[in-house]
């Protein structure tokens, strides 16, 4: 009997274990798990996190964390603004030091083991600074400009590397290097509960209050215009270490009252565009951790269910080996 | 671990178009759309992964 190949055409790679120097659009059957794979782009998905502790919104996050070691503090649970602080192991959110003052709107940056907190609401405005080691938290130097709030407002690598912009109705931007804090050049127009990515000196800024679409950049002296985004929106989520790749979700498209949306969206560093729904509506996430491929979305307020304790992690679009479906 | 292609097999054409007149069978990646895709019966399908 004539093989199949000399009758109709030739096979694809027939092997026992995947391939080791795959490229997008290579196909072959693996004979161990008798799967027809090929490695191939797949689309940015949202899966099912971790639980927290204590579920919140307008919380501090480190915004250059890994998601495997992510760092979530203050907050407001609804009647009270709280000062928790949990650590992400990458398993497991367990609850560490409080914070010396219960905040919410903080502004925040850095990674688990070197990250600062500043200004925020505790039934008023605050200015105060505080620095978390990985273990406790110690008082720091107080931001030098009125009272401020913030959501998702900073980006810095460590406690001694901030850059604080978005605070609610007013454009200034502050730097932190460890020791002072020095004015920058205002934003070219006031961004409430902006939310941005990267480090101090290449940060990429988003949205605002009431809808903006439009995106600034920000490279350690001065702004420039980005691509806007696709769906306007403030006090969102956003994840990625510089301005070359990121990604925002969820947030609200109103002024005040909630408009919670679902919406994520990748930037490439050329382009935005959409991607995955988030499982539910979030708003007031905390600084994403993470990078553009891979982030993290923990504690988002959801609609009629104010202080959720679930989180959603995000897996970016990209290349990867898929199994073909049967069906 | 083997490399692609080292054990024999076929690579599936890489394009950046779909081809005019596909056969029934054939299939290809298209790097536009970013999808594999083959001809199954009268059309040209988009195979989905799980």
């Amino acid at each position: 009997m004539a093989k199949y190949n000399e009758l109709f055409g030739q096979l694809v790679q027939y092997i026992g274990s995947d391939p080791s120097n795959l490229e997008e659009g290579n196909v072959w059957y693996n004979s161990s798990s008798n799967t027809l794979k090929s490695r191939a782009y797949q689309s940015g998905s949202w899966s099912s996190g971790d639980s927290v502790n204590t579920g919140r919104g307008f919380m501090g996050g480190a915004s250059y964390a890994a998601t495997n070691a992510a760092l979530g503090f203050g907050g407001d649970t609804g009647p009270a603004r709280v000062n928790n602080t949990e650590e992400y192991n990458g398993s497991s959110w367990s609850n560490q030091n409080t914070m010396s003052t219960g905040r919410s709107a903080v502004g925040s940056c850095g990674i688990q083991t070197s990250a600062l907190g500043w200004c925020g609401y505790s039934g008023g405005g605050l200015t105060a600074a505080e620095e978390y080691n990985g273990s406790s938290w110690s008082g720091g130097t107080a931001y030098p400009g009125s009272a401020r709030y913030f959501d998702g407002g900073g980006t810095g690598v460590s406690a001694n590397s901030a850059f604080s912009f978005g605070a609610h109705n007013d454009a200034e931007t502050y730097e932190w290097n460890g020791s002072s804090w020095s004015a920058q050049p205002d934003m070219p127009s006031t961004r409430t509960y902006a939310v941005g990515f990267g480090t101090q000196n290449s940060t990429f800024i988003t949205g605002g209050k009431n809808a903006i679409t439009s995106t600034i950049t920000y490279n350690g002296s001065s702004f420039s215009s980005a691509p806007s985004i696709n769906t306007g929106r403030a006090r969102h989520g956003a994840a990625g270490t510089s301005t070359s790749a990121g990604v925002i979700w969820g947030g609200s498209t109103d002024a005040d009252s909630d408009v919670e949306i679902r919406n994520t969206e990748d930037w490439n560093g050329t382009a935005w565009s959409e991607s995955a729904l988030l499982s539910v509506k979030r708003d007031e996430p905390m600084n994403g951790a993470g990078t553009a491929s891979v982030a993290m979305n923990a504690f988002g307020l959801i609609r009629l269910q104010p202080n959720p304790t679930g989180t959603e992690d995000y897996a970016g679009p990209g290349v990867a080996t898929q199994t073909v479906s049967t069906s | 671990m083997a490399t692609y292609i080292q054990l024999g097999g076929v690579k599936i054409p890489v394009v950046s178009s779909d081809p005019a007149n596909p056969e029934n069978g054939q299939m290809w990646y298209n790097t536009t759309s970013r999808q594999l895709k083959g001809k199954l019966n009268s059309g040209v399908v988009v195979i989905a992964f799980t």
